[in-house]
Parts: C-alpha cells; sequence; structure tokens
C-alpha cells in the first residue's frame, strides 16, 4: 500500500523518464487522487501502455462544427482536448480512448480547475467534451492508501530510473557538498 | 492604504536569499506561538531508556484538538557510520510523530521501521519521520559534566549549540507516512510545515532529556534553553523551492506585507521605541556569538556584526521615536550589503506581532499550478517581458551560464549539481533550469498568434514552464530570479532562505551547498510555553 503522494510522485518521474514532455507528466501526477478512487490497477496498465508508446503532438481537425482530436496518444491527446474546451473551441470529440484512463485525466483537470466538464460518453470508446460547468464543483476526496499492483509499480519505477545519472566515487564525494562522516 | 511592497527583482535573486534571517513570522515561531495560545502541555507516557541511553520513548501534545505522539527510539551507532548525508543507513536516533497515541503494538511496529528510515514502510497514522546524530563531542561532555556532579561547560554548550543533528525530516507521504492532506486542514497544523516543526521540538526536548538520564542528574534550565536542535542539510533542500512555486510565492509576499506593514507605521509608542533599541543590541550580541569554523563565513559573519553596529550605533530609543522611525530604518540599511538589508528587515518584524502576526495564516497553500488554456499568446508573451527579464536578459549560449546542471544519483536518489563540462549525466538533468525554458518558450511564442491551447498543442514541450509563468504572473514572488544553472548559482543560498523561514539561525555552511544551523536555540522548553515567543536571536551570558 502506498500513499497518494507517492503515486503522484511515482507518476510525475515515470513520465519525465519515459519521455513525456514535463508539463504533461504534471498532469498526470495531478490525477494521482482520482486514479486512487478508480480502478487503480486498470488505469495504471493503461498509463504503462500510453509510456511505451510514441510521444508525439496531439493532431485535431477543426474544420468541421467542433474539434475532431486525431488518434494518437492520451497523454497527450487528453491534456490537448481539455486545452481546446476550456479556450472555447468545443466541442471537441475523443475516439479509440481508454474510458478508465480518460476519466481520471478528466478528472484531474477538474480538481486542478475547481470546476467540472460536462461530457458524454457515446460508446465504450468515444467521448464528446461539451465544455467547462461554471457551478461550483467539489472533487471527490482522496483515499488515505492505494493498492498498486507490484508489476505496474516496478513499470512506474523502471520508467523512473531514466532519469536518475549513476554515480561515480568523484560525484558522491563531491555532488552534494559535504563529507562522509561527521563524528564532530 | 496602498502597502508598497519591495520589487521581487529584489528580493527573489539568489545573493538577497542567502542572506536570509528569521523573523517572527518563521514556521517554529508560527507553531510555539499557537501551542502557547492553547495551553498545551507536553507528556512522557513511555520513557523505555537503558542506562546507557538506548531504548524508546513517547512524548504526547495536544494541538487544535488532536494529540500528536513523539514516538524516539536511540539505538547504537558505529562512529564510521555516523554522517549526516542521506547515503546514510544507520542514525543515533530515529523519530516518528504519531497521530494520536501509539499503542504498544504500533510502538513495536515502528521499532522494526523508523530505524530502517528510507528502507521501512510506514501508515497513515504516521505523518513525520525523521532521524537525528549526535553531536559527539559535546553530548559527551554534557553526559560526563553530568556524571561528575557538574554542569557542562557554558562556552561549549553556546558554541556547538544542540545535542544532536537532524539530517532529514520527511513528511507528506514519504515511505508510506500519512499524505499531508490527512492533517492540512487541521487547527494548528495547516501551516507550511507546522508537523515537521513539532516533531523537531519535541525531538529537541529528548535530547535533553536522554543526556540527563545517561549523566543521572540535571542541567540547569539556562543552559538546556542555549541546546537547540541542530539540522544538516544538503541539496536536497534546494529542489523544494523550485516546485512549489505558489507556495513560495505566499511565503515571501506574506513576509514583504508585513514589512509594509511595520514601515507604514508613522509614530512608535515609547514602548515600541525601546524595544526596537533593544533588539539593535540584542541583535549585535547574537552576531557576536555567532562563530563558524570556516574562515570565508567566519569574515562574512564579522563583516555583519561591523555593518551592523555602523547602522545600529545612532538608533537610540529616541531616534526610534522620531516619525517615520521604521521607514527610515529601512531606507538607512539600505546603504549596506544584503546581509545588514535582511537582518534589518528581521528586526522591524520582531516587535509588531499584534500588527503581522494574523498573516501567518497566508504562508501556506496547497494551491496546484493551473493552466490557462484560453489565455491569448500575445497576454502570455506580455508576462514574461513585465517579469521574467532576469530570463530573457541571460545569453544562454555562454558557456558560464550553463555551467552546471542538477540531478538526482541512482544509488540513493539524493539531489546533486554537476559541473556541465567535467561530468556525465547532463542529458539527464533535472527541470531546474527555469530561466532557459522560459526563455525558449519566449522564442517559440514569437510569431504565433491564438490561445495558448493552440500553441501547446504544436509545442507540448513548453507546458511545464508556460504554467509557470501564468503562476509567476499573478504570484509575483513565485520564481527565483536567477539562473539556477549558470556558474554563479550557490545552492547554499536556496538553503539558507528556506531554512530562515523555518526559523533557523546560526547558519554554519561546510560548502556552497551543505549547511549546518540551530532551530530552536533559545525557544521555550517543554514547560515554559507560557512565555514562548522572545526568542528571536537569542544571546547568552558567558556563564550560566
Amino acid at each position: 500500500m502506498f500513499s497518494v503522494n507517492e503515486l503522484q510522485g511515482a507518476l510525475l518521474k515515470a513520465g519525465r523518464g519515459a519521455g513525456l514532455p514535463l508539463g504533461l507528466a504534471e498532469d498526470l501526477a495531478f490525477c494521482a487522487p482520482d486514479i486512487a478512487i478508480a480502478d487503480t490497477n486498470g488505469i495504471l496498465a493503461e498509463v504503462v501502455a500510453c509510456m511505451n508508446c510514441p510521444f508525439d503532438p496531439a493532431t485535431a481537425d477543426l474544420s468541421g462544427q467542433g474539434v475532431v482530436m486525431g488518434q494518437g496518444n492520451l497523454l497527450l491527446t487528453m491534456p490537448s482536448a481539455l486545452d481546446l474546451v476550456a479556450a472555447g473551441n468545443g466541442p471537441v470529440i475523443l475516439d479509440g480512448v481508454s474510458k478508465d484512463l480518460a476519466n481520471a485525466l478528466i478528472a484531474g483537470r477538474e480538481r486542478i480547475d475547481g470546476k467540472a466538464l460536462w461530457f458524454d460518453w457515446i460508446g465504450p470508446t468515444k467521448v464528446i467534451l461539451h465544455g467547462w460547468k461554471s457551478e461550483a464543483f467539489a472533487p471527490p476526496s482522496q483515499p488515505e492508501r492505494v493498492s498498486v499492483d507490484p508489476i505496474h509499480w516496478s513499470a512506474l519505477q523502471a520508467f523512473a530510473a531514466n532519469t536518475y545519472v549513476p554515480e561515480s566515487e568523484e560525484s558522491r564525494l563531491a555532488g552534494a557538498g559535504a563529507g562522509l562522516t561527521d563524528n564532530d | 492604504m496602498t502597502l508598497t511592497l519591495r520589487d521581487p527583482n529584489e528580493v527573489m535573486r539568489l545573493k538577497r536569499l542567502g542572506s536570509t534571517f528569521p523573523t517572527r513570522l518563521s514556521f517554529q515561531r508560527v507553531l510555539l506561538r499557537r501551542l502557547a495560545a492553547e495551553g498545551s502541555v507536553v507528556s512522557r507516557p513511555v520513557w523505555e531508556i537503558s542506562d546507557e541511553g538506548f531504548g524508546r520513548a513517547v512524548y504526547s501534545v495536544d494541538l487544535g484538538g488532536y494529540t500528536y505522539s513523539l514516538v524516539a527510539f536511540s539505538n547504537p551507532l558505529d562512529p564510521e557510520n555516523r554522517t549526516d548525508r542521506v547515503i546514510a543507513n544507520a542514525w543515533d536516533t530515529t523519530y516518528v510523530l504519531f497521530d494520536g497515541t501509539p499503542t504498544t503494538a504500533d510502538l513495536d511496529r515502528l521499532q522494526q521501521n523508523a530505524p530502517k528510515q528510507e528502507a521501512g514502510r510506514f501508515e497513515p497514522t504516521e505523518i513525520v519521520l525523521c532521524r537525528a546524530n549526535k553531536s559527539v563531542r559535546l553530548f559527551a561532555h554534557v553526559v560526563d559534566a553530568l556524571k561528575a556532579g557538574k554542569q557542562p561547560d557554558p562556552a561549549l554548550i553556546t558554541s556547538t549549540g544542540y545535542l544532536m543533528r537532524t539530517t532529514a525530516v520527511y513528511g507528506n507521504g514519504k515511505f508510506g507516512i500519512a499524505d499531508r492532506k490527512r492533517i492540512a486542514d487541521r487547527p494548528g497544523m495547516g501551516g507550511p510545515f507546522m508537523a515537521e516543526m513539532l516533531a523537531v521540538w519535541l525531538v529537541r526536548g529528548f535530547t535533553h532529556d536522554l543526556a540527563e538520564h545517561m549523566g543521572g542528574a540535571k542541567m540547569s534550565r539556562e543552559l538546556k534553553k542555549r541546546l537547540g536542535i541542530g539540522n544538516s542539510t544538503g541539496l536536497g533542500m534546494a529542489p523544494f523551492l523550485v516546485s512549489h512555486p505558489v507556495l513560495l510565492h505566499h511565503w515571501f509576499e506574506t513576509r514583504e506585507i508585513a514589512l509594509a506593514r511595520v514601515v507604514g507605521i508613522g509614530q512608535l509608542s515609547n514602548e515600541q521605541a525601546q524595544r526596537y533599541a533593544d533588539l539593535c543590541i540584542r541583535a549585535q550580541k547574537h552576531l557576536q556569538q555567532w562563530h563558524v569554523p570556516d574562515p570565508i563565513h567566519q569574515t562574512r559573519n564579522e563583516a555583519v556584526a561591523t555593518g551592523w553596529t555602523e547602522l545600529t550605533q545612532s538608533w537610540t530609543a529616541e531616534t526610534w521615536s522620531a516619525p517615520n522611525a521604521t521607514l527610515n530604518f529601512l531606507e538607512a540599511s539600505r546603504r549596506f550589503n544584503e546581509d545588514i538589508q535582511e537582518l534589518a528587515v528581521s528586526l522591524l518584524l520582531e516587535p509588531m506581532g499584534d500588527l503581522i502576526d494574523d498573516l501567518a495564516a497566508n504562508l501556506a497553500s496547497d494551491t496546484p499550478l493551473s493552466l490557462d488554456a484560453a489565455m491569448d499568446v500575445s497576454d502570455l508573451k506580455a508576462i514574461i517581458e513585465a517579469r521574467a527579464a532576469w530570463a530573457l536578459d541571460t545569453d544562454f549560449n555562454a558557456a558560464a551560464e550553463t555551467a552546471q546542471f542538477w540531478y538526482v544519483s541512482q544509488s540513493k536518489l539524493e539531489p546533486r549539481l554537476g559541473n556541465r563540462a567535467e561530468e556525465d549525466g547532463a542529458e539527464l538533468e533535472s527541470p531546474l533550469d527555469i530561466a532557459r525554458r522560459i526563455k525558449d518558450l519566449y522564442a517559440d511564442l514569437q510569431g504565433t498568434s491564438g490561445s495558448v491551447a493552440g500553441f501547446l498543442m504544436r509545442h507540448p514541450e513548453h507546458r511545464f514552464v508556460l504554467r509557470r509563468v501564468q503562476t509567476l504572473g499573478a504570484n509575483a514572488y513565485s520564481e527565483l530570479r536567477d539562473n539556477l544553472i549558470s556558474d554563479r548559482c550557490m545552492p547554499i543560498d536556496m538553503l539558507r532562505a528556506k531554512l530562515a523561514f523555518f526559523g533557523a539561525s546560526k547558519f554554519d555552511p561546510k560548502s556552497d551547498r551543505w549547511t549546518r544551523i540551530n532551530l530552536c536555540q533559545g525557544a521555550p522548553l517543554f514547560d515554559e510555553l507560557e512565555n514562548a515567543d522572545d526568542w528571536w536571536l537569542p544571546v547568552f551570558e558567558e556563564r550560566a
């Protein structure tokens, strides 16, 4: 069992280590409380799958009424879709997406922005984001513990390890700026 | 009345941050005032410590309607394993701040985990995890003196200032302990680092009790008050200031509002004027008692003492009684360097609790960084131009401006600072290069139009810094306004600012990225909370 902050830190570091742009890794980490109160391990399986896919910038077709997001990595397309809705470009349609991960990403954004999104699932993998509601929004409270499958935790840690620098004896001695014993 | 705050371009520079002094709004002061206001009483329900000083103890205190307990463990430690670095894996003492009153089963469980620190696992009932090592020479001296029926040497106690040094104090979910969310809305725990400050104050009391227990006699109250709790801090503390921009803004803006209130006073009372004059002298004595082994920093301390004398020698009670004295004092300090100026700020706040203590409620912020996707990119550019010239004016093609890089070491996930030209790993650097990122963002904004949403879809790599720029637009003190990867960046400046906000004094730098400090020196003992708030820059007589 982990604290929510541990999950949040793991998502942020794993995102960075996987190559997700830092600001989007932050968006993912913001969702930790919402991942914790949902189907945690199902969502983390989707997260890990996304982290193994390319992080090409999201695309969108703005030629018709509303916006249709291009197929792509949900860790990029959903934040971009939510941005477009916030900027008044809605409704925005995403198709071929994982419902649980999409819902968690939406919930995380709602939590940060303090307002609720008006959206509808029109199929198992297709969602329409209509716009942001104006009334006050109270996010669900976060749990104190979150149970994470060791397989997913290890996968997140493996991505995170891509950001760590192997140490040399020189860096061990000098990098932190202190001596190694303090018997004074 | 409109308050004019000091310019963030002046306040948020590293060199000035490296001159920060504790104030009455420092977190340890805020906590102890709260405990005093509530009439809190510390009890010691468990004391299972051997004659050799090993075993466990529990201290409990009520705050805001909740009971918190420090669980302390003291274990033997081979001298070769005694290091303040995070790479350590054993300590003289380890601690948990427990939510409530621990059962024997809780104590047994914690006894298996707390001594392991980062390698242990913890429950949501645990709020803070920390450890402390003995200051070997002073601890042994105190115990030996007490065993011999004497009091310890006051000069040695004053010069060292603590029996133990904490080397890490963890909160907010680390290693399975409670998320901050558990306590953030509780009375007395909402302010920044309140749980950590409570733990540290209780640890200080434990170190006194442990030495007295081993020595078989009591220290004088006056000597015990001289003994704060040390802390040894390295780079791990520095990234926090970068990763919490809204919180940083609240800390500094609150202090600056307090200063503006104080310098806005037209006329001090006679009592206030006398108090200011007395505190000028106290600060002078404190500076004279602040000795550090490093010759460069000792020279700096002596220069501060000299400058302070020059500034304050004419500031008698009569001077302080003149109209606009507080404003004039602040202006007078501007003839001196940042050390003197920031000490002047700290002094100006000290006697004015009635005017500024309410501001402590503004020090906390759990507000996350939101993104305004509807903002027009022209407005974003305007924020950068208005508030980030410090970034735009930097030439990142110059080697000196990218000479260093921050990174996390693989072995113990320890933050470190490397030399880009000489060390491997720069491609994995941690995102503390805020100035460079702002400048890169600004360059890519040229020739663009429309909303931030569209820009970010094309440039997801700027999402992190764009959110910070928007935050900077609404929170002027949210960024350290310097290039943190230049060859001029000295992390010690960041450490000092953060530690001073905690309430630390007697900074004792060991390098440009490592310092020891003293917390709670002169602070009330457990049974002195009724007189809890007059220990700013404490001074001590040579003989107790």
